[in-house]
């Protein structure tokens, strides 16, 4: 063989290893290119089938006296505000999925309340229809009433959203929505029953209709249930025959343009016999500047059935003997509340709320304050928050 | 001078034009979305898309700025308001937050392997691979 051949072997083998050095490289970066992808997907489909969210407020809050608004009292508190919230939803099925919300409330001592836990399934025809625990959907704020973070406010307006003792119920709902070129026309039904303190709410049926048209949201509700108060539930017994009937009908507005807020609701309870039928609302402007939204609030709530009080027996005679006394003081009464306040948004998952309400208007009667501490007898209270909320 | 003035605004007009991110899909999928389906597409309420087929959207993560230029223009929430918007939908259970790609890259790959997937992304990064559906 020619020397000159041999000579060239080595830069013959040398410039295609450095050849295949080359193809190496692009196939090395194809494949790192289609593991991220992969990657990327894989993970998404394991977040497809399970997720989990979570929110949490922690607040503080102080009366300058002691009638009880919201659960305040004259000294600081950190428990009436805070608590933390854990959602999990499984899908079991391209259209079928299980929903298990946890929330510890600082006022419980953190031992945590299932509030959702349903199973949903939406046909192909896109009836979506729930069954479970569920929330009862009679406010705007319902369906999200302790996630903050998706509120205005430092917590609802006490006027509207602290008189209907219950906000879950067990049973089923079906929600279809209407979708139209720019709105949205959501209906939902729905039926079952709740127990709270003693008190069983019995055949709970109602509907509501919410209708989305760009910034504005317009809704309305009417819902039934039949009350009965247990019998060692005294005084309230007395009021309260077995199965009252008692109605709900509200009506909600609001308009969210990114910079101002408009939100408006009113809403009418009514009860059978001694129980209080109340009439209240609330209406809200705030407006975004950036990160911050001061906000304002007036809200009011009256009974309106005051002629049909009854006595009730009360251990009030001598030797705590058991005497008639008129139950106005218990189930009359009205109020107005104003609030002024601030959210600051300092990350993009939490705001914290300064919020300062003042509340009067009580007239001759107490306000319908059940929480007020014996003794107090001011005409006026003023309650002070500040509230952190996040979402995660 | 005038033309000067004319030739810049039109620059200017189109550098702001060119910035605004495009809505890409599968060469299978949609030929053209409206303004609206693009609103409800990202805001999660379109149920599906005009062939028929339910979507599959894909977003960035919170803090992107082509999340922040594209919502600016396609649906007007801010971050924080997009936030507070799928915290109401995530925590009724009405629905899931879309998946994220971690690039626009990985978003177009995802687009060209789904049929049902949208997503956007600058004009310059649009390939062969992937159709322009909206441009805003």
């Amino acid at each position: 063989m020619d020397l000159r051949a041999w000579q060239m072997l080595p830069i013959c083998l040398l410039s295609s290893a450095a050849m295949a050095d080359e193809a190496l490289e692009q196939r090395v970066n194809d494949l790192e290119q289609e593991v991220q992808v992969l990657r990327e997907q894989n993970q998404d489909s394991a977040f497809d089938r399970i997720s989990f969210n979570g929110f949490y407020s922690v607040g503080i809050n102080q009366a300058n006296n002691n009638l009880g608004y919201a659960g305040s009292t004259d000294e600081y508190d950190f428990n009436n505000l805070t608590l933390v919230g854990l959602q999990g939803d499984f899908a079991l099925a391209d259209s079928t999925s299980v929903t298990v919300q946890l929330v510890a409330r600082g006022e419980d001592d953190f031992s945590p309340d299932v509030e959702w836990a349903y199973l949903k399934h939406t046909f192909d025809n896109y009836i979506t229809v729930r069954g479970g625990k569920l929330r009862l959907p009679m406010y705007m704020y319902s369906d999200y009433l302790e996630v903050g973070y998706a509120q205005p406010w430092a917590r609802p307006p006490e006027e509207v959203y602290g008189f209907v003792p219950f906000n879950s119920f067990v049973g089923v709902d079906g929600s279809y929505d209407f979708e139209f070129d720019n709105s949205t026309l959501t209906l939902q039904g729905f039926w079952g029953q709740s127990e709270e303190d003693g008190t069983d709410y019995d055949d709970i049926l109602g509907a509501n209709l919410t209708w989305a048209i760009d910034d504005f949201t317009v809704r309305a509700v009417y819902g039934v249930t039949k009350i009965t108060v247990s019998p060692t539930n005294q005084p309230d017994a007395q009021v309260l025959a077995e199965k009252n009937k008692s109605d709900f009908l509200g009506a909600g507005f609001s308009y969210d343009n990114g910079s101002l807020l408009v939100v408006s609701e009113v809403t009418r309870a009514t009860v059978e016999g001694g129980y209080s039928d109340v009439d209240s609302g609330y209406l809200t402007l705030g407006y975004r500047f950036g990160k911050a939204m001061p906000y304002g609030t007036v809200a009011g709530m009256k009974t309106q059935d005051d002629d049909e009080r009854v006595d009730i027996m009360l251990p009030v005679g001598p030797d705590g003997a058991l005497v008639p006394v008129d139950s106005s003081f218990i189930y009359s009464g009205k109020r107005t509340s104003y609030s002024l306040g601030l959210r600051y948004d300092l990350l993009s998952n939490l705001a914290v709320k300064f919020d300062a309400t003042l509340v009067n208007g009580f007239g001759d009667t107490n306000g319908l304050m059940a929480s007020k501490v014996a003794g107090a007898t001011e005409d006026s209270t003023t309650v002070y928050s500040i509230v952190f909320d996040g979402v995660f | 001078m005038k033309n000067l003035l004319l030739a810049l605004s039109l620059s200017v007009f189109s550098l702001s034009s060119l910035a605004a991110p495009v809505v890409i899909a599968n060469p299978s999928g949609p030929d053209a979305l409206s303004k609206a389906e693009v609103k409800k597409l990202f805001l999660g309420k379109l149920k599906k898309l005009p062939n028929g087929t339910a979507p599959v959207v894909i977003e960035y993560k919170e803090g992107d700025p082509l999340r922040a230029s594209f919502h600016d223009a396609a649906t007007g929430k801010s971050e924080a308001q997009l936030q507070a918007y799928w915290s109401k939908l995530i925590f009724t259970g009405k629905a899931k937050p879309p998946k994220t790609a971690a690039s626009p890259s990985v978003a177009v790959s995802e687009v060209a392997g789904n049929a049902a997937a949208v997503a956007y992304v600058d004009e310059a990064d649009v390939t062969d691979a992937v159709k322009v559906v909206y441009k805003p």
